[in-house]
């Protein structure tokens, strides 16, 4: 017969085991879901990237060209509506330049390797503002999640480690303010992160139908086909391209004064 | 502050959930419509570019026959067009009467519809070596889905001809439809090989009512000639055999 005595748990005790089981459980879900949710933002970003630096400034070009000739039939047609339409296509080129080459075209493709990923997926359990303790807290987590986000985007393990050390040095160690406490806190954190996962799931099915998305589908569906749909999007666009430029010579050639 | 007020705090945000602004999704809103476009090919050379024409033919392809035909004058076109044959290469000629070079291009030529759609059909016949070296290649296939097309304005004699073709189809329907009522009328059916079926003197009277009929219409000459002929529109007629009879007289 063994010599050991065990304290036998109250019932309250067992409930708080219960609990943190549970917390970190949708700890590790909650981590897995916004690992999905900045990898589909970044991959879907640096796909519009491409897209706006392959195709969008044709688009953009054309556009001009476009411009040209409507403010080419506006001199020759000085009416009120060729003056509106041509307004109205300069605008739009001018959007359409501002689109194509401005801030999201800059962003690459995104690759990140696995130790990034496990990295993220740890700041994400411990660092993640659905398990602050109060306000404040709250501040310092959201900031510090992102925080994780940027880091996690730009592929700096180094700065994701920095955000994961400072929580670990028990930061977020629960403080003594006696067990029913600690059991509301834990129960108020597994709500909050319930419906946190499920705003995920929905931003991702968000995304998953925004225009990006499903054009990035087209273009992984033509690839499957051995064909890539960005280059042929953009030799179409070259063509129209083309054919604007002449209808605007021909249109200038008859602006001439004789 | 009590533990409970301190755990009543919610986060200030969800993060971005707007991943593109406004105009920049209508960027990528024009790339998913033009994509669309590029999921067919033109239906003339096989690639993959915008379809500037009835949804199946490329600006290329259009702006090529336009430089072709475009100033042409003509109002009677030949167009041909691959059958399915791919061992002894067949076509088919349609010949389109009083048409615009634009409605010919539109109707005839860019469509890819099957045979029925395709109005002016004329005749099946063998391809030549050079319709062959020029409608192959267009896809690699023989075949009248293809859209492959050869056209031209038609010649005079192909007018004459086809207008010949169209005449002796109308009048072997008209005459079919005539044949049919006779018999309906005198209560005379036809077996599966056409045969009439009933008493002698009601198939005696059916013929003379139908050449009677005929020689009113003056097409009784016309029919014979046919008949001697050995005319395929006479051969598609369900009153061959009476129209024998009748002709016989």
């Amino acid at each position: 017969m063994s010599g050991q005595i065990t304290r036998r748990l109250k019932p309250e005790e067992e409930e708080i085991l219960r609990k943190r089981e549970e917390l970190a459980a949708i700890r590790a879900t909650l981590a897995e879901r916004e690992l999905e949710l900045v990898d589909l933002r970044s991959q879907l970003a640096a796909f519009e990237g491409r897209y706006l630096r392959q195709v969008g400034t044709l688009y953009a070009e054309l556009d001009e060209w476009k411009a040209r000739i409507s403010e080419l039939g506006a001199r020759l047609d000085p009416s009120g509506t060729a003056s509106a339409r041509a307004h109205e296509a300069r605008e739009q080129a001018r959007q359409a330049y501002e689109d194509a080459h401005g801030k999201a075209s800059e962003t690459r493709d995104f690759t990140p390797f696995p130790e990034l990923r496990s990295l993220f997926r740890e700041v994400a359990k411990r660092v993640h503002p659905d398990f602050c303790r109060d306000a404040d807290d709250l501040e310092r987590r959201t900031r510090s999640m992102a925080e994780a986000n940027r880091a996690y985007e730009a592929g700096d393990a180094e700065a994701l480690q920095r955000i994961l050390d400072e929580y670990q040095d028990g930061a977020d160690a629960v403080k003594g303010e006696g067990i029913g406490a600690e059991l509301i806190r834990i129960i108020r954190q597994i709500s909050q992160a319930k419906e946190r996962v499920a705003a995920i799931e929905r931003e991702l099915a968000g995304l998953r139908q925004s225009e990006i998305a499903l054009l990035r589908k087209q273009a992984e569906e033509r690839g499957q086909e051995g064909r890539d749909l960005l280059a042929e999007l953009a030799t179409a666009v070259r063509e129209q391209i083309e054919r604007t430029r002449k209808e605007y010579e021909t249109l200038a050639k008859q602006d001439k004064p004789t | 502050m009590s533990n409970e007020s301190q755990l009543q705090v919610t986060r200030k945000s969800d993060g971005p959930p707007v991943l593109l602004s406004s105009a920049r999704s209508s960027l990528v809103a024009r790339g998913r419509r033009d994509a669309a476009l590029l999921a067919v090919p033109c239906n003339k050379c096989g690639e993959r570019r915008e379809l500037a024409l009835a949804g199946c033919v490329c600006a290329n392809c259009s702006d090529a026959l336009d430089r072709e035909w475009a100033a042409s004058t003509a109002t009677d076109w030949l167009v041909t067009r691959p059958w399915d044959n791919s061992v002894c290469f067949r076509v088919s000629d349609f010949v389109l009467l009083n048409t615009t070079y634009a409605q010919m291009k539109t109707y005839a030529w860019a469509s890819n519809d099957a045979e029925s759609r395709i109005r002016g059909f004329w005749r099946f016949r063998q391809a030549t070596p050079e319709e062959i070296t020029r409608l192959k290649p267009q896809w690699g296939i023989w075949s009248h889905a293809s859209g492959a097309r050869i056209v031209r304005p038609a010649t005079p004699e192909e007018v004459a001809t086809k207008k010949n073709w169209d005449w002796e189809w109308e009048i072997a329907m008209e005459t079919d439809q005539i044949i049919r009522k006779t018999c309906e009328k005198l209560g005379i059916q036809m077996n599966e090989h056409d045969v009439p079926v009933g008493d002698a003197e009601s198939v005696e009277q059916a013929a003379d009512e139908i050449a009677e009929r005929l020689r009113q219409l003056g097409w009784l000459e016309e029919l014979a000639k046919m008949k001697r002929e050995d005319n395929d529109a006479l051969q598609a007629m369900d009153g061959a055999r009476l129209l024998e009879m009748v002709l016989q007289r």
